[in-house]
């Protein structure tokens, strides 16, 4: 059981579980020390991340997914957390469509 | 003459005579007009901040710093036989005076090994017990040559000329000149290490004074035919100095990987310095005697040197590499890339493509030549090292030699070093790094200031949403509430919530911990054009002070001398320098505080002043540097991004309130979110442009 899968059982399908789990993993390459965050938790309210960790990851995520994102139209309080950048990033909302 | 007026000079070093003035009265002249006191020089910062250093910068100082006293020491004492068999009365008097700079230096040294290096009270110490400087390679590898030559200096006017070549020319003009490089570029960061920049600036200028003497006296010897004592002299002492480079008499502190790797690439460079500044001297003072010799003398004392190392302690000396190759500026390809801590991910095209067309040591390390760091007062050592190499996407080596360099840091409780995050910003844009993630963020949030004055003051609406932290602090916040009404605008609370004044006179809204603050707001920018001389010359000169835009803590901003002393500026300082000027001047000033909305939302800060035709301007010069700084950023990069409009950026500060400001009545300098007790509070904020009319 990995230490994410409570939150993921039952409420993902497996394609937005392999979403959730890459944007978690760039998360925790970005920020190793961080404790795991919940998919729904704010990541800058948590302080899982700053405003520049969060450019940061952002980066990460366009570089893993090849897709990129415009901050400024898509609302940057939606990507503020795991299941946000899931579906922005992967194209799954996680826990909507399970 | 106060010891602060002194600074950092390396002139002296021209060997041009003045027609009618004999160059020893001129350099006893200069010697006249640049006194300086080695007990005045004030170490108190310096002591302060040693122990936050990290300890490879520790390491590197405490040895310049014994090379250096143990240089000056040995120097103060074998002077005295060149002063007196002088061959010329004036020669006499002008090493008179040259004594005493050598008593100053060891003195200084000295108090520096004492009070810094080894920990001690302030004391007379160093003036009556010379530090002896046991670690100094000089003192056991060049130390005794000197004294051999300067004690037959009294045999001949060769062997005059001998130890004068021995002692200005190589100790002084290659060796001296050399560390002292070393302890200046590590301590050259005046709020680090005040004393020691102060002191090793004054040091560089008397021993100006010593080598033009020495080069004067070359010369004047080999119009008198000494020659060839003089060349024998020089290829024996820069073999001798090659060897004090490399220090195979002491024991190199173990290094693996990455940081061994940047160590010896720093020493490469150092020992390449200063043997070509041996062959350049020599060429100047026309020597005779070819570089191909000199070079290959140079070459032979250094890997000797470097055999013995190994010899000596059973493991190769880190210029072992050197040895075997020409010294080459080392590429960056060669560099191992760093792992990134945790990357489960299958990541290696990224991890890859950090380092792919990084800039390269040398220019991050010119860089931070220019980057103003954050006051000690005012930092905060927080940000990992691998977090900010991560920021600055370069290799840990890159961030070490900044960092050796003199880019501030502590170490943390692992021994690592940890950095303030504004540093690592501001250096970052500095660089102009495309891949740096402030610089990504920086052109991302900003890019809006490349648009059209048009599409910067058309009605524009936001969602807006404000929050604290998760877990919660305190039990409530007082956010200052939108307040887009005075420009034309308005703001709906998304649950009607009612505003009133706090203890600081601000309109502020009282939200739960858990509560997030929503709400509409509809803004409108205008640009109405200054009309008032005062207050243009008021902006062109802010505009024209060479200061630029950094992200620096709110209670520095609060500085506007401390920042502009770092050559920096933010909204908060810029307004608060242009209202008190204004005020000054009469006119009806307000400060003003709010969100600068986008993507990436920022506090900002501006002024209002009621202009000549009685309208209130809004005066916002900061845009004007952002825009530079944009500007600057896409040129580096090689950006396509068009400036569409405002083609001169000083426009952004001519009377411009942009549809991004969403004010409050907050102050210039006020927090906008707030506890109970009125303290400042971490909040985050964010703004989505809607179409959705609200209205």
């Amino acid at each position: 059981m990995t230490p994410y899968e409570s939150q993921l059982q039952g409420r993902l399908a497996p394609a937005s579980e392999e979403a959730v789990e890459a944007v978690l993993a760039c998360i925790a390459a970005i920020r190793p020390d961080s404790t795991p965050p919940a998919i729904t938790e704010d990541l800058i309210r948590a302080r899982t991340i700053d405003s520049i960790g969060f450019v940061e990851l952002l980066f990460v995520l366009e570089e893993r997914s090849g897709r990129a994102v415009d901050l400024e139209a898509t609302g940057a309080e939606r990507l503020h957390t795991v299941s946000g950048l899931a579906e922005q990033f992967f194209g799954t909302r996680g826990g909507d469509d399970a | 003459m106060n010891v602060h007026e002194i600074r950092d000079l390396e002139d002296g070093f021209d060997d041009v005579p003045e027609a009618g003035v004999s160059p020893f009265v001129k350099l006893f002249s200069r010697w006249e007009h640049q006194p300086w006191r080695a007990l005045d020089v004030n170490l108190e910062t310096d002591r302060a901040t040693w122990q936050r250093l990290p300890s490879g910068l520790r390491a590197e100082l405490h040895v310049a710093i014994c090379e250096l006293g143990a240089g000056d020491v040995s120097v103060t004492r074998l002077l005295l036989p060149l002063i007196e068999h002088a061959p010329d009365e004036s020669w006499r008097l002008y090493l008179a005076t040259q004594l005493s700079d050598e008593a100053r230096h060891a003195i200084f040294f000295g108090r520096y090994y004492d009070e810094i290096l080894s920990g001690q009270a302030p004391s007379n110490v160093a003036v009556t017990n010379h530090q002896e400087f046991d670690d100094s390679a000089y003192k056991t590898d060049f130390a005794p040559l000197l004294a051999r030559s300067v004690a037959a200096a009294g045999e001949s006017a060769a062997s005059w000329h001998y130890a004068s070549t021995m002692y200005h020319l190589v100790t002084e003009g290659v060796l001296g000149v050399a560390i002292l490089k070393i302890g200046r570029s590590l301590g050259r960061n005046p709020r680090l290490l005040p004393g020691l920049a102060e002191g090793v600036a004054a040091v560089f200028r008397d021993e100006s004074r010593h080598i033009t003497f020495g080069r004067r006296a070359a010369m004047a010897a080999l119009a008198q035919g000494h020659g060839d004592t003089i060349a024998e002299a020089y290829v024996t002492g820069i073999q001798a100095a090659a060897r004090v480079m490399v220090g195979p008499s002491r024991a190199e502190v173990p290094l693996v990987g990455l940081p061994a790797y940047q160590r010896a690439q720093q020493r490469r460079a150092r020992l390449a310095d200063a043997g070509e500044r041996a062959m350049r001297q020599a060429q100047a003072i026309g020597l005779p005697v070819t570089r191909r010799v000199l070079q290959d003398a140079w070459n032979a004392a250094r890997d000797k040197a470097v055999v013995d190392y190994a010899e000596h302690w059973g493991h190769e000396h880190s210029l072992a590499d050197a040895a075997q190759e020409t010294a080459t500026r080392p590429v960056l390809s060669s560099i191992p890339t760093i792992r990134r801590a945790g990357a489960t991910m299958s990541s290696a095209g990224f991890r890859r493509s950090a380092v792919d067309g990084t800039p390269d040591v040398e220019h991050w390390l010119a860089v931070a030549a220019r980057t103003s760091w954050i006051p000690l007062e005012h930092a905060r050592y927080d940000l990992p090292a691998t977090q900010a190499c991560a920021q600055l996407m370069v290799p840990r080596a890159t961030l070490d030699a900044l960092l050796v360099d003199g880019m501030p840091s502590a170490l943390g409780s692992d021994g690592q070093p940890l950095l303030d995050a504004h540093d690592v910003f501001n250096v970052a844009l500095d660089a102009g790094w495309r891949r740096a993630v402030p610089v990504v963020g920086f052109r991302s949030a900003m890019r809006w200031l490349a648009a059209p004055i048009d599409e910067l003051v058309t009605r524009r609406q936001w969602q807006v949403s404000i929050a604290g932290p998760q877990p919660a602090e305190v039990s409530e916040l007082l956010i200052a509430v939108p307040d887009p009404e005075r420009h034309g605008g308005c703001y709906v609370d998304a649950h009607a919530r009612r505003a009133g004044p706090s203890a600081d006179g601000v309109e502020r809204v009282r939200i739960a911990a858990d509560e997030t603050l929503r709400g509409r707001a509809t803004v409108r920018g205008n640009h109405t054009p200054i009309r008032a001389p005062e207050i243009r010359r008021a902006v062109d000169d802010l505009l024209g002070a060479d200061l630029r835009w950094a992200k620096v803590p709110l209670t520095l901003q609060r500085c506007s001398d401390a920042i502009e002393r770092l050559g920096y500026t933010t909204c908060v300082s810029t307004s608060a320098r242009i209202a008190t000027r204004l005020s000054a001047e009469g006119f009806e000033v307000t400060t003003h505080r709010g969100w600068l909305m986008g993507a990436l939302a920022n506090a900002h800060s501006w002024i209002e002043v009621r202009d000549e035709d009685g309208c209130v301007k809004v005066v916002d010069p900061i845009l004007v540097l952002l825009r530079r700084r944009l500007e600057a950023l896409e040129r580096t990069v090689g950006s396509t991004l068009s400036i569409r409009g405002i083609p001169a950026p000083e426009l952004l500060a001519d009377g411009l309130l942009v549809n991004r400001v969403l004010s409050t009545t907050a102050s210039y300098d006020s927090d906008l979110a707030v506890d109970a007790s009125g303290t400042g509070r971490f909040v985050v904020s964010n703004f989505r442009p809607t179409t959705e009319d609200h209205r």
